[in-house]
């Protein structure tokens, strides 16, 4: 039996995650951990005052995206990602993979950060709900 | 009971690295799925055959 949800429901469980990200949280790549104990940041990226836009047809567009121009990095694969309070609280925690497609890097070693390198996240969408 | 499960929320991203020891930029294509699929408490047990005990 498939599950779905009507876009009100969706925008509004969108705009409900996104605004506990408050005022000027971060996005962070992590080595492997868990939403109650997060791996290792290698990369911090500071969001925008109000981190998300409103959401549109279950999906919310992050505002900008400061880069991270000194890295800490580290020689494992980056393994999760998330959003989280300016404080430190995470939010959202995920797992992150590479998507394949015929326009796309596909990362066949991980992606791994190195010290020093400057991350940049030019575009991040979420959806708590996809239909 | 009926237990209802809707499909793993979702980031996409597309994040670039510039690399310092070289200052080439790798653009990748990111996909976060977040939670994990709840796992059941239980197993759903059989319905009993009514007509069991007339045999």
């Amino acid at each position: 039996m498939s599950t779905t949800h009507s876009t009100a429901a969706r925008n509004a469980a969108t705009d409900a995650v996104t605004a506990l990200i408050g005022a000027s949280g971060n996005l962070k790549f992590r080595l492997t951990g868990t939403v109650s104990s997060p791996g290792t940041a290698v990369a911090t990226l500071p969001l925008s005052a109000t981190a998300f836009g409103a959401s549109a047809s279950g999906t919310a567009t992050a505002n900008a995206i400061t880069s991270d121009t000194n890295a800490t990095g580290n020689a494992s694969p980056v393994a999760n990602a998330t959003l989280e309070t300016s404080g430190g609280t995470v939010v959202i925690h995920m797992d992150v993979l590479s998507s394949a497609g015929s326009d796309r890097i596909v990362m066949t070693g991980g992606l791994t950060v190195g010290a020093g390198d400057t991350v940049t996240c030019t575009s991040l969408t979420y959806t708590a709900l996809p239909a | 009971m009926n237990e209802v499960a809707g499909q793993r929320a979702e980031v996409h991203m597309t994040v670039s690295i510039t690399r310092k020891a070289t200052g080439l930029t790798e653009t990748y294509e990111l996909v976060g799925q977040v939670g994990q699929v709840p796992q059941h408490p239980f197993q759903p047990q059989p319905e009993p055959d009514p007509e069991g005990d007339k045999k």
